[in-house]
């Protein structure tokens, strides 16, 4: 088994307090880059939604977190591939919470992650100039330790080095690492019971079938909202293929009618963006999902 | 509008509008929730889409294009429909015979106009063009 077998994702959900003491979950969160990279090769793409806090505006070259759909949790959480942590306090209280040793820590930390980083760096830039100094000539092997030392303090090196090192920006959080910080008394089931009852508040519970469904064929999920459907579906990774499909939320197989004013708006905006409009639904007794592509005719 | 009445609207719209041939009623219905729902089938002009292969001709004149089966359904603005996915199965499974894929769809509008959609059975790739 390779470590990516056994790595799981870590998903962190923020979780709001209302004022009728309702719980609502916050969009599903991954900060971790080698996670995202791992959610690639599961077919989920997610979106990334991080900024810059100096210029919020700055809203296309975006980074981690990535946020996902609930049913991509849903589903992670179901073939056992995530790790789900739930976190009840805000920001604000998480900041507070933090007491002056564990502040010191933590500052040290971050310290000498950048010092370590910093010694590497200017390392591998002296080894790499005096390789090249030995192909161009001006040293040899049996050149001595002091000569090599005077030469590099003739050239004011040090001060070149440092004015050149790559400053490294944490990439994920270690406050939120901190197990203390997640509910961890939590079981698998409590949390699946949590997610799916928050699912089922906003969405239809089918629809999170017809999601699994299409998974289950191949196709790669984002939300579609920008062409009208619930779901945009791709044959394989977004950034190979364009998408096919737009899904629909799911319907009642028996007893709900399909609007035929949205499938005759939504077909044709799908039939001149290459896309099939797509609805579906879950038939109760067989539990087997049932689609319908539409498209126009071309014709009337 | 009676389903007799747009049948004959739909057949007549295929064949003296978008100069359909061969257009006809089934014989086969589907009685659904105080409907009968029935096919009509008939052949295109042209080919509808580059999906599907020509039948060569007879006599090797012009190809032959394929014959579409068509449900024609009324839409209101304010009534409800009944078209439903089990609906939809059922005229699959029990209209047309077992290897159509498709089904054109003839929507009536309440001012008479006529909108032609492809349904197709299950999720399919889009047509090519």
């Amino acid at each position: 088994m390779t470590e990516e077998d056994v790595r799981r994702v870590a998903i962190t959900i923020y979780a709001k307090k209302c004022a009728e003491a309702e719980e609502v979950l916050m969009s599903p969160l991954v900060f971790d880059m080698h996670d995202i990279q791992l959610l690639r090769k599961y077919g989920i793409c997610g979106v990334l939604s991080g900024t810059l806090p100096t210029a919020a505006q700055q809203n296309v070259f975006l980074s981690v977190p990535l946020r996902l759909m609930l049913e991509d949790v849903l589903w992670l959480h179901q073939n056992n591939l995530a790790d789900v942590k739930i976190i009840r306090q805000g920001g604000d209280e998480i900041i507070a919470g933090i007491t002056p040793e564990r502040g010191a820590k933590l500052a040290k930390l971050v310290e000498d992650r950048l010092t370590k980083s910093f010694d590497y760096q200017t390392k591998f830039k002296k080894d790499q100039h005096i390789a090249k100094l030995k192909k161009i000539g001006i040293i040899n092997d049996e050149t001595s330790a002091e000569e090599l030392q005077r030469l590099d303090k003739s050239n004011n090196n040090d001060q070149l080095i440092e004015s050149s090192l790559f400053i490294d920006i944490a990439d994920n959080s270690s406050i939120l690492k901190d197990d203390s910080i997640a509910l961890n008394s939590l079981s698998c089931d409590d949390i699946r019971n949590l997610l799916f009852k928050q699912y089922e508040r906003s969405e239809k519970m089918q629809t999170y079938f017809l999601y699994k469904a299409l998974r289950d064929q191949g196709y790669v999920l984002s939300p579609g909202g920008r062409f009208g459907g619930k779901f945009i579906a791709y044959p394989g990774d977004p950034l190979r293929f364009h998408s096919h499909l737009t899904i629909q939320e799911a319907i009642d197989y028996r007893s709900e009618p399909i609007d035929l004013i949205s499938m005759i708006s939504g077909a044709r905006l799908g039939t001149t963006v290459k896309k099939l409009w797509v609805i579906g639904g879950v038939e109760e007794e067989t539990g087997s999902t049932h689609f319908f592509s539409v498209e126009w005719a071309g014709f009337g | 509008m009676g389903t007799t009445d747009i049948i004959s609207l739909v057949k007549n719209n295929l064949l003296y509008f978008q100069m359909w041939t061969e257009v006809e009623l089934l014989q086969d219905v589907l009685p659904w929730k105080e409907n009968t729902l029935s096919l009509l089938k008939g052949r295109p002009p042209h080919k509808l889409s580059n999906d599907t292969e020509d039948t060569v001709g007879d006599h090797g004149m012009s190809p032959v294009q394929q014959t579409e089966f068509i449900l024609p359904i009324n839409m209101s603005q304010y009534k409800e429909n009944f078209l439903t996915l089990e609906c939809l199965s059922q005229v699959f499974t029990q209209l047309c015979d077992s290897v159509t894929e498709r089904i054109l769809l003839a929507i009536i509008n309440d001012d008479g106009t006529i909108v032609y959609y492809f349904v197709y059975k299950g999720v399919r790739k889009p047509k090519r063009n």
